[in-house]
């Protein structure tokens, strides 16, 4: 059972994060998104958690310069993208191409675009899209991301190699992005 | 590109793999409570703004007052999801049919009314700190820059007869002060947010946010926690010990704190740090114990030197 419910673009859009209230709304809408978004480029949950807080604060700081006509989550996924690259500056971690970093943009956005208009949100799409994934795909998945095992770990609980291990994720989230693009093509757009 | 291990996604695959990290901390609509709390406490709810400080001293009031009925819908849906989404704290066992629990929120004046009731079962030995708190005991053991808490957080634990040494039913009564910048309520749910600081006889605790679920009697068992607070600085009097961590939940069936997300914890020995996620630190008025994770969750973190160097041929 879940409590949370999606509100409509237009009522989303109507959140200006210049009020204190709006702005606490807008924190819960969209917080997860930008983890994922922030977890995708940094790869680390606890620094993808700092890199969102830092950017709400810095959002809020800045609240008097957005521009109320604009979308709130580009917007907050522009100031993301900046904390990710000042932690970048101070730890020499892997840097994405400027191809990579908009692929990944766009897949963030296309999600947020979708909930916001009030079609299904990606985690319910990705739930759906993981029941369909093949019983040694989805044991695998099982094992690596919910499980919280390292690649050795799962392989031993598996029977199988590392290596396998590698290509079945590899293969899984392909297959679930297959899924959820489709998913995310055929649902019914809002007149907004 | 330098990806640290050969399980790690390409970056077609990073969004993907994102999501699914998050789908399986988080749930399929779980919300991040702790990090929601962390940044309404740094933005909204921060007194410190240049925006509040130049505001009149009715201004803030008024301030104040707004910001609660704004925020409490959102704090309220998120603190609400989380107990239905995250897992709650279990005690290893099934709720134990001899042990019933009334919580109750109690106005500060009926404080008096309580200490003076006299029809209840003998209150058990079964913790010497547990006992009935005088209401003036409540704040003395700590000086307090925010105005006097008014409401008072009151769980009853009665035991059924047992065993030899409780032949009879008895009764323990833990009172707790709560003050906080904000609340709201819905339902038996109550929330406080905003430099929370909840003091117990021997216990303070200062936290973002705290929950309080007001059930009666078995209506709730000990799975489902009565008192949750998150990001937490818990401060144990006597003896001196203090622990920082993500959440705590009370469990009045032991008259324990118990916390997890742990960072650090510190006593008069000194300060430890490295914690695991999932460790947990359980505190009683007269015991401190740490759980740990099992060994497989440090087997990814811990790593040896080759203790043998290796001679060039």
């Amino acid at each position: 059972m879940h409590l949370i419910t999606i509100r409509e673009n237009a009522e989303m859009s109507r959140l200006d994060p210049r009020e204190d209230e709006d702005f606490a709304e807008l924190v819960r809408l969209h917080h997860r998104d930008l983890l994922v978004y922030a977890r995708a480029l940094v790869r680390d949950d606890a620094t993808s958690r700092d890199i969102v807080q830092d950017a709400f604060v810095a959002a809020y700081e800045k609240a008097g310069t957005f521009n109320i006509t604009r979308d709130f989550a580009t917007w907050m996924r522009g100031i993301v993208r900046n904390k990710w690259r000042e932690w970048l500056r101070k730890n020499r971690r892997y840097d994405l191409t400027d191809n990579e970093l908009a692929s990944i943009d766009a897949d963030v956005a296309v999600w947020q675009s979708e909930r916001a208009s009030g079609n299904s949100p990606v985690f319910e799409a990705l739930e759906t899209c993981l029941s369909r994934l093949p019983g040694n795909l989805m044991d695998t998945v099982k094992a690596y991301y919910f499980e919280g095992r390292n690649g050795d770990e799962a392989a031993e609980r598996l029977g199988i190699a590392p290596a396998a291990v590698r290509k079945r994720l590899q293969r899984a989230r392909i297959l679930l992005k297959q899924c959820l693009d489709r998913k995310l093509d055929n649902a019914p757009h809002s007149e907004n | 590109m330098n990806f640290a291990t050969a399980m790690d996604p390409t970056p077609e695959e990073s969004f993907i793999d994102a999501a699914l990290h998050e789908q399986a901390r988080l749930g399929q609509a779980g919300n991040d409570d702790e990090l929601v709390a962390a940044i309404l406490t740094k933005t909204i709810l921060d007194d410190t703004s240049d925006e509040t400080m130049a505001l009149s001293s009715s201004t803030v009031a008024d301030r104040r007052l707004w910001i609660a009925s704004a925020v409490a819908a959102a704090a309220v849906i998120a603190l609400v999801a989380l107990g239905l989404s995250s897992l709650p704290y279990r005690s290893g066992s099934a709720p134990d049919p001899g042990m019933q629990f009334s919580v109750r929120l109690l106005p500060a004046e009926e404080l008096v009314e309580i200490a003076e009731e006299s029809d209840e079962p003998p209150i058990a030995a079964v913790n010497p700190h547990g006992n009935l708190i005088a209401p003036n005991r409540v704040s003395s053991s700590v000086a307090s820059d925010l105005d006097p808490p008014d409401t008072y957080l009151e769980i009853t634990t009665f035991f059924a007869p047992s065993f030899a040494s409780f032949p009879e039913r008895s009764v323990r009564r833990e009172l707790f002060s709560i003050a906080s910048i904000g609340e709201s309520s819905e339902g038996r749910e109550h929330t406080y947010y905003g430099n929370v600081r909840i003091e117990h006889q021997d216990f303070l605790i200062e936290a973002n946010a705290a929950k309080v679920s007001t059930q009666s009697s078995q209506t709730l068992s000990s799975e489902e926690p009565y008192l949750v607070a998150y990001d937490v600085i818990l401060t144990q009097f006597q003896p001196a010990r203090q622990v920082r961590a993500g959440k705590m939940t009370f469990d009045p069936g032991d008259s324990a704190f118990v916390l997890t997300g742990v960072r650090q914890l510190s006593t008069s020995e000194g300060d430890l740090r490295r914690f695991h996620d999932n460790d947990r630190i359980i505190l009683t008025s007269t015991s401190l114990s740490i759980e740990n994770s099992p060994l497989r969750d440090y087997q990814k973190e811990v790593k040896y030197a080759n203790p043998l160097s290796e001679i060039p041929k």
